[in-house]
């Protein structure tokens, strides 16, 4: 599992990511068994911990807005517009007099959602992608190849933008953006896998007991291919909820005035001088939960491998 | 031991690794000039000790001893920074992996120069001149020190030597190797083993670590026994081996004898009663004019063998004789240039597989390393239904239950175990999983791999009694490739020599092994004699 490199960013972008630490494989024979046992439920560690305490605070935010907002994130107030971060309003008014904090709250279901279906729709893209080139012959595999190669020559955002320009500007459409965009880096990460299952001595044995291709396909290659993309996936989730908040930012995400930390941060842009609550937080909350998101996939993941 | 300085020094080592006691009370001395073997069973804890004695423990270790010196110098909670100034110039290290122990992308001349770079001050030119002259002492071409070949250019036995040539050419005191033989053939390991020795005349002490006790018997000068990590016997070698007192050695010396080295009697008994009828025995297989050439090499270029029901064939030769590419031609995972293969007089190789697969259940394979060979998901159970059901059932229940336990106590197999994942299983075990699992078909005939090469000797005396017990009881015909001779010896009725791609002799097993006619096998049975007598000198 190691030196698999987050696809959601081209390479040498990855801000949040190191290349994940590689174990030392145990001594054979004395060790092995023990080491299993005791790490048998193996815990995510303290940074883990904190993350996973984030995220669920996050799903609750993103499923119940009311316990923690209060107020109603579209309620216009403008005696009460782009009042500074105090008792009434924690983290302020925004230029209409909506709570800032409300909105914030409200957007995590935006930023959540868009992050979870665009890394599945990248996933999901990215899997059949590479299952195609990794099982298919040298054409299919030479076409796929050049195709993602050429998407991982351009920034990522870039495509996500060729994207919109099709679809025009939407939630949905976004997420379908970022997760075309993440997709050329599952489907590399898949068709090396697949590649690698295939050549396995697993496979070679499946073919001496007289299985059909498509049983051993089924049995042996899908499975050692798809976990480790679900592993890699955890982390895609983070860098999702950025990428999909960066194209609010630019206006052709979540329209206005539905919150979506994006876009208030946008909103914010003219106020930065005088009232820079209105962008510090939501820009707060991406950074929060994009890392809270990675640190946790990292974490179950270290988790999983340690089991 | 104790009492004079020695190349290496060790008196109460105990080793745990994450706080699991793996070594305990271990003491050890390698004087100046002298051989030491260090035998035990894998999981004995030799590994460990040795790797603690040189600085190599794992994060998670905890090493405490009295007393831990190299070169009369205390290494005790040593910085790595320091031992680095140890390890090179005090200590070489020669590895099992010789494959991987050399970097691929290096000139093998830079490697093997890595020692005087880091420890002496000579100038580049010096430095070549040492590396021309320790590479023509290990018996490589003096040329590598310059010109720029690899690691992947150079057999596998080519690179053990370059990795004796690299851990000598300091001049250490102390030279570790670490099952520097088991994964070659008679001939490499012999010289590998002379080469060693040379480097021990010139006074570097030398501590081999192994498996086999045959191997030590002529080689070195003391011998220390290892079980669950401590020392139970230790004493010059002939005494042990005479007059072994831990039952552990006692197992090891078992184990030692059991394969009879070349020039004694072979189980030729049972066989040579039913050799006549062998040759009036209709083959079950037959591959006429094998061919196979890879890009460059010609790897296979003209074997023809028939092997009948009950009978087992060796196919012996050394590393890159073709051995393995005739075993995977006979599968049918490799297709033959030119030539044929006939499962019970029917077409089997060339074929399209979707031609083959209706009959796969008739033959079956068993190669070196069983591990790789196991899906990580699956566990024993998962493993042993699949290949009983034609790979309908996921979990044995019932009649598939009972027939899962009798395929595991087939092979000598606790039933207990069919919930563990193969890869928990010691090498012995998985072995036996593999060998299980190759006759859950029932096939007709079993084509082996190298299948004892990656075990203990204990544990290889008792696979190889399992698969003469099979054949026995199920009548499978055996085709058995090794370049282990005293394993063929044992198990094959006849014995087809290669050399080069092509069969250079072929006969009944006691006639090739008594009375080696082609030079080639002479040179591999007076290898494998020379092997386990020790140096000629």
């Amino acid at each position: 599992m190691s030196g698999i490199v987050d696809p959601g960013l081209p390479a040498g972008r990855s801000s949040i990511a190191g290349v994940p630490g590689s174990t030392p494989s145990p001594e054979p024979g004395v060790r092995a068994g023990r080491r299993s046992e005791r790490f048998r439920g193996g815990t995510l560690g303290p940074a883990g911990t904190v993350a996973a305490v984030v995220v669920a605070v996050a799903v609750v935010a993103a499923l119940w807005p009311a316990l923690l907002g209060g107020a109603d994130p579209l309620a216009v107030h403008p005696s009460e517009a782009l009042l500074p971060p105090g008792a009434g309003h924690l983290f302020g008014t925004d230029e209409s007099g909506r709570d800032v904090l409300a909105r914030v709250v409200a957007g995590t279901r935006a930023s959540l959602l868009v992050g979870v279906v665009a890394t599945l729709v990248g996933g999901g893209t990215g899997v059949v992608l590479g299952v195609l080139a990794g099982l298919g012959g040298r054409v299919v595999d030479a076409v796929v190849g050049r195709v993602t190669e050429v998407a991982f020559a351009l920034p990522l955002l870039l495509v996500a933008l060729v994207v919109i320009a099709v679809t025009g500007p939407g939630p949905v459409p976004a997420m379908l953006a970022v997760g075309f965009a993440t997709a050329p880096g599952y489907a590399r990460i898949v068709r090396g896998l697949v590649r690698t299952a295939r050549s396995s001595q697993v496979v070679e044995t499946a073919v001496l007991l007289g299985r059909s291709p498509a049983t051993v396909v089924v049995r042996h290659v899908l499975p050692a291919a798809l976990w480790p993309v679900v592993a890699v996936g955890t982390l895609g989730i983070g860098q999702a909820v950025v990428w999909a908040s960066a194209l609010s930012y630019l206006g052709v995400g979540t329209p206005p005035p539905a919150p979506e930390w994006g876009a208030m941060l946008a909103d914010g842009r003219t106020y930065l001088a005088t009232a820079p609550w209105m962008s510090t937080f939501p820009g707060l909350a991406i950074v929060v939960l994009a890392t809270a998101v990675t640190v946790l996939g990292r974490a179950l993941r270290r988790a999983g491998a340690a089991r | 031991m104790s009492g004079h300085a020695g190349a290496l020094e060790v008196a109460g080592l105990s080793v745990t690794i994450d706080g699991v006691p793996v070594v305990s009370d271990v003491s050890l001395g390698v004087a100046p000039g002298e051989c030491v073997a260090l035998v035990g069973a894998s999981g004995s804890g030799k590994s460990v000790t040795v790797r603690a004695a040189l600085g190599l423990s794992a994060t998670g270790a905890g090493v405490t001893a009295d007393r831990l010196a190299v070169a009369d110098q205390d290494v005790r909670g040593l910085s790595e920074r320091r031992w680095r100034a140890v390890r090179g110039r005090h200590v070489g290290y020669v590895g099992q992996e010789a494959l991987g122990a050399l970097d691929p992308l290096r000139p093998v001349g830079r490697e093997v120069a890595d020692a005087l770079r880091l420890h002496t001050d000579l100038s580049a030119r010096e430095r070549v001149e040492a590396v021309r002259a320790e590479l023509e002492a290990v018996g490589l071409d003096p040329a590598l020190a310059t010109d720029g070949r690899t690691a992947g250019t150079l057999s596998g036995g080519m690179r053990q030597r370059a990795l004796i040539a690299a851990a000598t050419i300091g001049r250490p005191g102390l030279l570790v190797a670490d099952e520097p033989t088991t994964a070659l053939d008679a001939g490499i390991a012999l010289r590998v083993m002379e080469q060693l020795r040379a480097a021990q005349q010139r006074g570097t002490g030398l501590l081999v670590v192994t498996h086999d006790l045959g191997l030590v018997a002529g080689w070195a000068d003391r011998v220390a026994v290892m079980d669950a990590g401590r020392i139970v016997e230790e004493g010059p070698t002939a005494s042990v081996l005479e007059a072994p007192v831990h039952p552990a050695t006692q197992a090891l010396v078992r184990a030692a004898r059991s394969t009879p080295a070349a020039g004694t009697a072979g189980p030729a008994g049972r066989l040579s009663a039913s050799s006549a009828d062998s040759r009036s025995a209709l083959p079950v297989l037959a591959a006429t004019g094998l061919q196979r050439s890879y890009p460059g090499v010609a790897a296979v270029a003209d074997v023809s063998l028939r092997v009948a029901a009950g009978r087992v064939l060796g196919v012996v030769g050394a590393s890159g004789s073709g051995k393995t590419t005739v075993a995977r031609m006979l599968l049918g995972l490799e297709t033959p240039d030119a030539g044929t293969v006939t499962l019970d007089r029917e077409a089997w190789a060339p074929l399209p597989e979707r031609e083959r697969r209706a009959r796969r259940h008739r033959m079956a394979a068993v190669v070196q390393d069983p591990g790789a060979t196991f899906d990580e998901r699956w566990d024993v159970d998962r493993v042993l239904a699949d290949a009983l059901s034609g790979g309908r059932g996921r979990r044995a229940t019932g009649a598939l239950g009972d027939r899962v336990d009798a395929a595991l106590r087939q092979v000598d197999l606790d039933p207990g175990l069919r919930t563990r994942s193969p890869r928990t299983l010691s090498g012995g075990q998985r072995q036996r999983l593999a060998i299980a699992r190759a006759l859950a078909t029932e096939p007709e005939v079993l084509v082996l791999d190298e299948p004892v090469t990656a075990l203990d000797a204990t544990v290889q005396d008792a696979v190889l009694g399992l698969l003469e017990r099979l054949r026995d009881d199920t009548g499978v015909a055996m085709v058995f490739v090794s370049h282990d001779l005293r394993a063929v010896r044992r198990l094959a009725d006849e014995v087809l020599v290669v050399h080069e791609g092509a069969v250079v002799e072929h006969g009944p097993a006691e006639a090739v092994f008594g009375r080696p006619e082609h030079p080639v096998t002479q040179r591999l049975v007076r290898a494998a004699e020379r092997l386990a007598a020790g140096p000629s000198a």
